[in-house]
């Protein structure tokens, strides 16, 4: 395969950190707007926030075991999950 | 120069590139079976970084307007949307980790399309809970001014 797996290794994280960088860069420029992200119908809403915190978590945990090289543990899934369903439930009683 | 003359480089690089590997093939030798399967996987690769690059490009230059990639119909941050685009760009960057350290194709673990799976759905039925909430507020107000002429038929 000669050096068609460097190409792969280094050209490919090459396009994802790009992607990643352009809207990280947008979203501190203003261009991709922010506004609202924990605005609900009533004002601040508690449960975007913690939506926004048990993300950033469970994705930091995720980012912790791929560098262990081991899968994330169920408990953390069950957090993710807990959390989506406090927010659509506050989603519901909103409505 | 014309704005949508500038990235026209980027698809003649990646022929030439393809053509480059084709020729090398070509005049290296051996099982033509093999240098098929070589010269598919190059080309495939080409393709992808080229079209990625296009695509990143064309994202910095603000040709893809990006504005409303995490945005209501009605202009506010959705933080369900938010939730996916972490998610997504946090697992390609792991499997990319995961490819850079092992050399090999990476298993995605189970965890992973479940965690997808939680923030896409959450998406989901919060999107369904927004469109129901709309129809019946709707429905609502198509309701009334029947209601007011029933009453005044009384």
């Amino acid at each position: 395969m000669g050096p068609l797996l460097p190409a792969a290794k280094y050209g490919l994280p090459v396009l994802i950190v790009g992607f990643a960088a352009v809207v990280l860069w947008k979203m501190v420029s203003g261009a991709i707007p922010l506004r609202g992200l924990f605005k609900g119908p009533n004002g601040f809403s508690a449960v975007r926030l913690q939506l926004l915190v048990a993300t950033i978590l469970v994705a930091g945990q995720y980012v912790w075991c791929a560098a262990q090289h081991r899968p994330p543990s169920q408990g953390w899934l069950a957090v993710s999950a807990l959390s989506s369903v406090v927010y659509l439930g506050g989603q519901v009683r909103n409505k | 120069m014309n704005e949508d003359k500038r990235l026209d480089w980027i698809p003649v690089v990646s022929l030439g590139l393809a053509v480059a590997v084709a020729l090398l093939l070509y005049f290296n030798g051996g099982d033509p079976m093999q240098h098929l399967k070589v010269l598919a996987a190059y080309v495939a690769l080409i393709l992808v970084f080229f079209f990625g690059l296009m695509i990143l490009v064309a994202m910095v230059r603000g040709r893809i307007d990006l504005s409303k990639l995490i945005s209501e119909q009605d202009g506010t941050a959705s933080i369900s949307r938010f939730q996916l685009l972490i998610f997504t760009l946090v697992i390609a960057l792991s499997m990319i980790f995961m490819l850079a350290s092992t050399s090999s194709f990476p298993e995605l673990p189970n965890q992973a399309l479940i965690l997808l799976g939680i923030s896409a759905s959450t998406y989901g039925v919060s999107k369904g809970i927004q469109k129901s909430a709309e129809m019946a507020q709707s429905q609502g107000s198509k309701d009334k001014p029947e209601d007011k002429a029933d009453a005044k038929g009384a």
